[in-house]
C-alpha cells in the first residue's frame, strides 16, 4: 500500500532488475570485497609487524570494512533505485519485508554499527560478553567473534552486546591486570603470606611492571574459616593471563610449602572447601 | 555659389594630399623600423660570443653583459625613449585630425536646383548626371553627408590601421624575445634566422596594410563626391575605440621593455651582491691561509729545536654558510621591490569594430621571487660547499694545534717529561695536516669561477621560464616542445603502469585462486619436494666485525673501550655533572642528599662517576665499591660493607659511616638482587641503611634502567634518592662529537668508503635530497652509527673499531655502515627467549644457577638456555664476573625485540 501511495505508475523495482544492473551489483560488490580483503590483510600486516600497536591498527579493520560496504550498498542501491523517490519505495520495501522476516539481522546491524561508534571493545581485547571469555578476533555487521583459551571459536550476535553487558581486561592496550586466587587456613602469618605473595607476582616472567601489584586479603567461611588471598598483578600481554596465573600460583604455592604454612596431611570435611591445598582461579 | 564649389573641390584635393603624405610618412616609419630591427638583431650575434662562457668569473660575465646591452637594450630604449614606435600613431592621428578640419570647413547645408548642382559640382565629369534631376530648388546637408560617408567607410581602413600597429609590435616583441634567448640560453646563432624571418614577416605584413589602407582611401575617395547627394548617415565612429585599443597594445610593448631594463638592473646588483660574497669568502681564506703558515712555521720550529712550547692560537673566525646565504639573500630583497608588481600583455582578440583586446596580467616580481626562493637551498649548497673547505682548513688547523697539545701533556704527564717519540710523532701528524690543503687546492676548490654565475643564470632561467609560462595559456603549452616532451613523458609512465597492474593482477589471480582451490579441498597443498637447510639465526655480521687492522698505540689508547676518566673525553653530559654538584653541595651544607644513577650498560654511568670523582668529590674521601657475587641477604651485605670500610665486626655500622663521613660510590646495584621470592633482602637492608645515613655520608648508586623498571615496583626505589640521573642514550651529534673528539687528537686522517649503490630509480627521485646528507659518507656513517648504537657510547665507539678497514699512511679507512637486517633473528627468538633476556638485563648477568632459581627450572635447562643464547651471540661471559651478560654490540638489537612485544 505504501509503495503505491509513494509512485503508484513510474517505478516499479522489478523493471531495474536488469541483467546490466544485475551484473554491475555483483561487480561492485566483488569490488568491496577485494578492497575490504586487501585493508584487512595490510591492517594485520602491520599489526603483526609492530604488536605493541597492534591495537590501532585492528582497530582500524572494522570502521574501514564497515565504511567500505556502506559505500558498495550504497552504489547498488542507486542501481536498483536510481531516483530519491525509487530509493523511498525500495526501502518501505525493504522495510516492511524486515518487519515481517529479518528483525533479528537489522538488531544485529544495528548492534555492529553501536560497536563501531562506541567501541566497548575492539580487536585484540581480551573481553567477556555475557558466560564468553576470550580474545576478540573480528567484529562484523552481524557478529563478533572471539577465541577463548581453549582455542574454541564463539560467535556472538551483535544485538546481544547491545543488550548486555562487556567485560573489557585491556581496553585497547597489551597488559591486562591478572587475579590469582590462593586459599589459606586462617591462622597463617598475614604479613609473611604478603610478602610472599608481592614477590611472587614480581618474581613471575610475565609480569608488567610499570603497573602495580597488589594483594588483598578476605575471611571466607564455609563450614570453617579460612583465608582468600587476591594477587592483582599486571601481563604483559593479555595473552598470557592464564599462564601467569599458573606460574604466579606455582611460586606462591612452592613457597608457603617451604615455609610450613600447608598442614601436610589431606583435607578433611571440617578444613574447609576441598581445594583448599591446591586452588588456584 | 561659388566658394561652395570651390570649397568641395578644394577639400577633395585636400584629402588626396593628407593622404599621400599620411602613406609616405607611414611607409617611412616602417621602413626605419625594420632598418632598426635588423641591425639591432645583428648586433646582438657577435657580443653574444663574449656572453657565452659558462665558467667566466662574475666579473667577466658582468663586464660581457655591459657590453651586450650597450649593443642592443640601450639602443632599443633609446628608440622608444624618442617615441619614434608611436610615429605611425602620431601620423594616424594628423590624419584624422586633419580630416576633421576639412569637413568642418565644407557647408553645412547647400540649397538649389538639380542643374545648379550639376553647373556648380559635376564640372564635364559626369558623375551626378544621372543622379541630380530635380527641378525644385533643394537643400542638401554637405557636410554631415560627408561625415556620414567617411565614417561608414573608415572600419576596414581602421582594422589595416590595427593590423600595422600589431605588425609593429610584433616586430619588436620578437627583438625582445631575441634578447631573451640570447640572455637565457645563449642560443640566438640557431634562433637569429627564424627571429629575423619573424621580423621581415612582420613587416611584410606591415607593408601589405600599408598598400591596403592606401587603396582604401582612394576607393573612399573615389565615392566622396557621389555620397554628397544620398542622405547623411548618423555617422558611428569605433575610431576612438580602435585608436584606445592601438594606445594598450603599445603600452604594453614599453611596459614590456621598462621590465626588461628592471631586470637587468637587478642583475646588476646581483652581481654585486654575489661578488660582496666572494669578497667576505676571499678574506675568510686569506685569513685561513695565514694561520696555517703561522702554524706551520710553529712545527718547524719543533722540529728543528726539539723544544715544545704552546701552539700560537687561531684568529679565524668562520662565518656559518646560511648566515652568509642570509646576507646575500637580505640583498636581493631589497632590490627585488624594483621589479614591477604586474605586467599587462595586451593583443588583439578581434579588429572587427568595435575591437576586442586580450590582456594577461603577469606577475613578474612574484616570479622573480619564487625563482630566488627556489634556487636559495642551491645557493646555499654553494657556499656550504666553500665553507666547508674553508672548515675543513680551520679543523686541520685546529686538530694539528690539539695534536701537538695533546702530544705535549702525554710527554708531561709521563713524570720525566722526556720525549718518548711522541712529540716526534705529533709534529710529523701536524705537518700532514697542514699539507692537506695547498694554495692550490685551496684555490680551485673554493672559489671556483663559474659556481656563482652558473647559479645567477640558473634563477633568471627560472624567472623567465616562470613568466613564460604566465604568458602562454595551457593549451599552447601542451602544443610546444616541452608540453609535448610531458605528454610522451606521461603516456610511458601509464603505459609502464598499466603493463605492471596487469602483470601482478594475472600473478594475484594465479594464487587466490589456487589459494581458494586448496581451501575448499579441491586440490592439495604444494610441498616442495626439495627442502632447504634451515640454519639458527645468528647475530648479524656486521655487529661482530672484530677489527684485525693493526692500530697505532695512540689510536688504541685514544679508543680503548673502558671508562673514561679525562674530562676533555666527557660528551653530552653537562647536565648530569651538575645535578651531582648540587646533590654533592646539598650534602655539605648537612642536608639529606642521595643520587641514583641510572643507565644502560656502557652509557658512561662509571665515566660520569669517575669525572665527578676527579671534578666535584675533592674535598672528602670517596669510596667505590662493587659487588663481584651476588649479595642476596641484609648479613652478605654487612659483610661486603664491613669489609670495604674495613670495619671489625664487633662494632656499629652507622658509627663506622659516621665517621667515614664521605661519599660512598656503590656501582653495579643490580648485584644486590634475585628476581625470586625473598631475593630483595639485601636491596631492603641498603634501602633502609642509605635512609639512616643519608645526613653522614654521600651516597652514590648506580644502576641499569631495566633493573630499576622493576625496583620501582619492588621498593619505589628512586623515592628514596633526593637527585636521580638517567645517562641513557646520547644524541647523535653527542656520539660523533665523542668519536671525532677522539680521532682529531690522533692527528690521523680519515677516510669513509662510499655508501652502498642504490637502486638508480630510488636514487634518481632521491638526488635532491642526497646531495645534501646521503652524498656525504661520513654524515651517513655517523647517522647510522648513531642509530647502531641507541647513543650508548660503548657500543659506538665498538662498532667505530669495527668498521676500521684499513690504517695506511696516516689515513684511517673506514667501512660503509651496510643496513644490518636482524628480523631473522628477531623473529626466531621465542618468548623463553626473551625472558631470559630480560632477566639478565634485569641483573647485569646471571650464571645459569642463578637462572634455574629465577625462573624455578631445573639446572640442566638453565644451561640449555644460556647455551642457546650464547649461540646467537646474544651473551657472552662477563670478564671480571661470574655469570653471563648481554653483549654490546646485540643490545639495541635486544632492546629492540624486547620493546616490540612490550616487556620493556
Amino acid at each position: 500500500m505504501l509503495l503505491l501511495a509513494v509512485e503508484p505508475h513510474k517505478f516499479s523495482f522489478w523493471d531495474q532488475l536488469t541483467p546490466l544492473n544485475i551484473s554491475q551489483a555483483v561487480l561492485w560488490g566483488l569490488g568491496a570485497f577485494v578492497i575490504i580483503k586487501v585493508f584487512d590483510r595490510g591492517l594485520e600486516a602491520l599489526a603483526d609487524a609492530a604488536p605493541r600497536a597492534r591495537f590501532f591498527f585492528k582497530g582500524l579493520i572494522p570502521v574501514v570494512r564497515f565504511l567500505i560496504t556502506l559505500v558498495a550498498a550504497l552504489i547498488i542501491a542507486h542501481l536498483f533505485a536510481p531516483t530519491p523517490e525509487a530509493m523511498v519505495a525500495v526501502t518501505a520495501s525493504v522495510g516492511l519485508a524486515i518487519g515481517f522476516g529479518a528483525q533479528d539481522l537489522v538488531k544485529n546491524v544495528i548492534g555492529g554499527m553501536v560497536i563501531l561508534a562506541d567501541r566497548p571493545y575492539q580487536l585484540g581485547d581480551r573481553v567477556m560478553i555475557g558466560d564468553a571469555y576470550g580474545e576478540i578476533d573480528h567484529i562484523g555487521l552481524r557478529s563478533t567473534k572471539m577465541t577463548n583459551s581453549d582455542d574454541t571459536r564463539i560467535t556472538i550476535p551483535n544485538a546481544e552486546v547491545l543488550s548486555g553487558k562487556v567485560w573489557n581486561s585491556n581496553s585497547g592496550v597489551p597488559d591486562a591486570q591478572v587475579a590469582t586466587e590462593v586459599y589459606l587456613p586462617h591462622d597463617v602469618d598475614p604479613h609473611l603470606v604478603r610478602r610472599i605473595a608481592m614477590e611472587a607476582a614480581l618474581s613471575s616472567p610475565y609480569i608488567y611492571p610499570d603497573k602495580p601489584v597488589s594483594v588483598i586479603f578476605s575471611e571466607v567461611l564455609n563450614q570453617r574459616p579460612y583465608l582468600k588471598v587476591r594477587i592483582k598483578a599486571y601481563v604483559y600481554d593479555h595473552r598470557y593471563e592464564p599462564k601467569m596465573q599458573s606460574d604466579i600460583t606455582v611460586r606462591v604455592k612452592s613457597e608457603f610449602r617451604r615455609q610450613g604454612l600447608y598442614r601436610t596431611s589431606q583435607p578433611t570435611d571440617n578444613d574447609g572447601p576441598a581445594d583448599l591445598q591446591d586452588h588456584s582461579e | 555659389m561659388n566658394s561652395t564649389a570651390k570649397s568641395l573641390s578644394q577639400t577633395v584635393t585636400k584629402l588626396e594630399q593628407i593622404q599621400t603624405r599620411t602613406l609616405q610618412e607611414l611607409t617611412r616609419t616602417h621602413e626605419e623600423s625594420l632598418k632598426v630591427a635588423l641591425e639591432l638583431l645583428e648586433n646582438l650575434l657577435p657580443n653574444l660570443e663574449q656572453l657565452d662562457s659558462p665558467i667566466a668569473s662574475l666579473e667577466e660575465i658582468s663586464d660581457a653583459r655591459t657590453k651586450f646591452r650597450h649593443g642592443f637594450l640601450q639602443p632599443l630604449v633609446k628608440y622608444f625613449g624618442r617615441q619614434r614606435h608611436r610615429r605611425m600613431s602620431a601620423s594616424l592621428e594628423t590624419f584624422y585630425r586633419e580630416r576633421d578640419e576639412l569637413l568642418w570647413e565644407l557647408p553645412d547645408v547647400w540649397q538649389g536646383r538639380g542643374a545648379d548642382f550639376l553647373m556648380l559640382f559635376d564640372e564635364g565629369s559626369g558623375h551626378f548626371s544621372g543622379s541630380a534631376r530635380w527641378s525644385r530648388p533643394r537643400q542638401l546637408r554637405l557636410r554631415a553627408a560627408a561625415a556620414g560617408y567617411l565614417a561608414a567607410h573608415e572600419q576596414t581602413r581602421l582594422i589595416c590601421e590595427d593590423r600595422l600597429v600589431m605588425g609593429l609590435v610584433h616586430t619588436f616583441r620578437a627583438l625582445l624575445v631575441a634578447w631573451e634567448v640570447a640572455v637565457t640560453s645563449r642560443a640566438l646563432p640557431q634562433y637569429a634566422k627564424v627571429v629575423d624571418t619573424l621580423i621581415r614577416q612582420s613587416m611584410d605584413s606591415v607593408k601589405d596594410n600599408l598598400l591596403h589602407w592606401a587603396a582604401q582611401n582612394n576607393k573612399e575617395l573615389a565615392g566622396f563626391t557621389k555620397a554628397l547627394l544620398k542622405k547623411p548617415r548618423t555617422p558611428r565612429s569605433a575610431r576612438s575605440k580602435h585608436q584606445l585599443a592601438q594606445g594598450s597594445v603599445l603600452r604594453s610593448l614599453e611596459a614590456d621593455l621598462v621590465l626588461q631594463e628592471e631586470i637587468e638592473r637587478f642583475w646588476d646588483s646581483s652581481v654585486e651582491s654575489l661578488l660582496k660574497l666572494r669578497r667576505r669568502l676571499s678574506r675568510e681564506l686569506e685569513s685561513l691561509k695565514s694561520d696555517r703558515d703561522t702554524m706551520v712555521a710553529f712545527v718547524e720550529g719543533v722540529e728543528e729545536e726539539e723544544v715544545c712550547g704552546k701552539p700560537p692560537a687561531g684568529r679565524v673566525k668562520i662565518l656559518p654558510f646560511r648566515s652568509q646565504t642570509d646576507t646575500v639573500f637580505e640583498e636581493f630583497d631589497e632590490q627585488t621591490p624594483k621589479i614591477p608588481d604586474t605586467l599587462s600583455v595586451v593583443r588583439f582578440k578581434r579588429f572587427k569594430s568595435p575591437p576586442k583586446v586580450h590582456r594577461f596580467n603577469l606577475s613578474p616580481l612574484v616570479c622573480m621571487i619564487k625563482a630566488l626562493a627556489d634556487n636559495r637551498e642551491d645557493l646555499e649548497w654553494r657556499i656550504k660547499k666553500v665553507v666547508e673547505v674553508h672548515l675543513a682548513l680551520f679543523q686541520e688547523i685546529e686538530r694539528a694545534r690539539d695534536v701537538i697539545t695533546y702530544a705535549r701533556e702525554v710527554v708531561h704527564g709521563e713524570g720525566d717529561g722526556s720525549d718518548d717519540g711522541a712529540i716526534r710523532d705529533a709534529t710529523a701528524n701536524a705537518t700532514r695536516l697542514l699539507a692537506l690543503y695547498s694554495d692550490q687546492r685551496l684555490d680551485a676548490t673554493s672559489l671556483a669561477g663559474g659556481t656563482w654565475t652558473q647559479w645567477l643564470d640558473q634563477v633568471f632561467l627560472e624567472y623567465r621560464e616562470r613568466l613564460g609560462r604566465d604568458r602562454m595559456d595551457f593549451l599552447k603549452f601542451l602544443v610546444s616542445s616541452r608540453g609535448r616532451q610531458s605528454q610522451r613523458t606521461l603516456l610511458r609512465v601509464a603505459g609502464r603502469g598499466v603493463k605492471e597492474s596487469r602483470r601482478r593482477f594475472r600473478v594475484w589471480l594465479t594464487t587466490t585462486s589456487r589459494r581458494f582451490l586448496v581451501g575448499i579441498g579441491w586440490q592439495g597443498e604444494e610441498r616442495s619436494v626439495l627442502t632447504a637447510p634451515t640454519r639458527r639465526a645468528l647475530l648479524p655480521e656486521e655487529y661482530l666485525k672484530v677489527n684485525s687492522t693493526a692500530l697505532p698505540a695512540i689510536y688504541q689508547r685514544l679508543f680503548k673501550v673502558e671508562p673514561l676518566d679525562d674530562t676533555r673525553f666527557m660528551v653530552g653530559r653537562s647536565d648530569e655533572m651538575e645535578a651531582i654538584r648540587e646533590a654533592y653541595s646539598l650534602w655539605q651544607n648537612q642536608r639529606a642528599a642521595a643520587i641514583l644513577i641510572t643507565g644502560q650498560r656502557g652509557s658512561g654511568k662509571t665515566s660520569l662517576l669517575n669525572c665527578a670523582e676527579s671534578e666535584i668529590f675533592t674535598s672528602h674521601p670517596v669510596l667505590r665499591l662493587e659487588a663481584v657475587d651476588r649479595i642476596l641477604t641484609k648479613d652478605q651485605l654487612d659483610q661486603f660493607l664491613r669489609r670495604a670500610l674495613d670495619v671489625p665486626a664487633d662494632r656499629p655500622m652507622l658509627e663506622a659511616l659516621e665517621e667515614f663521613g664521605g661519599v660512598l660510590v656503590l656501582e653495579e646495584v643490580e648485584r644486590l638482587f634475585l628476581r625470586k621470592i625473598g631475593g630483595y633482602d639485601a636491596m631492603t637492608a641498603l634501602i633502609d641503611l642509605i635512609g639512616m645515613t643519608q645526613n653522614l655520608c654521600l651516597w652514590v648508586l648506580a644502576l641499569n634502567e631495566v633493573s630499576l623498571r622493576l625496583l620501582e615496583r619492588v621498593f619505589q626505589l628512586s623515592s628514596s634518592f633526593s637527585h636521580r640521573i638517567r645517562t641513557s642514550g646520547v644524541s647523535p651529534p653527542d656520539v660523533q662529537e665523542a668519536i671525532l673528539l677522539r680521532h682529531n687528537l690522533s692527528g690521523f686522517s680519515l677516510q669513509f668508503d662510499a655508501p652502498p649503490v642504490m637502486d638508480k630509480k630510488i636514487s634518481g627521485r632521491l638526488s635532491k635530497w642526497r646531495r645534501w646528507s646521503e652524498s656525504d659518507s661520513s654524515a651517513l656513517f655517523f647517522r647510522k652509527l648513531s642509530e647502531n648504537s641507541a647513543g650508548v657510547f660503548r657500543t659506538a665507539l665498538e662498532l667505530w673499531h669495527g668498521h676500521i678497514r684499513l690504517f695506511e699512511g696516516g689515513v684511517v679507512f673506514m667501512h660503509a655502515f651496510h643496513e644490518v637486517d636482524s628480523s631473522p633473528l628477531m623473529v626466531e627468538l621465542g618468548q623463553d627467549d626473551l625472558f631470559f633476556l630480560v632477566a639478565i638485563l634485569q641483573h647485569g648477568s646471571l650464571t645459569p644457577e642463578e637462572v634455574a632459581e629465577v625462573f624455578e627450572i631445573p639446572l640442566v635447562a638453565a644451561r640449555t638456555a644460556i647455551d642457546e643464547l650464547w649461540g646467537r651471540e646474544l651473551i657472552h661471559t662477563e670478564p671480571t664476573r661470574p655469570g653471563f651478560r648481554v653483549t654490546p654490540e646485540a643490545l639495541p638489537l635486544v632492546k629492540e625485540a624486547l620493546y616490540r612485544k612490550n616487556l620493556l
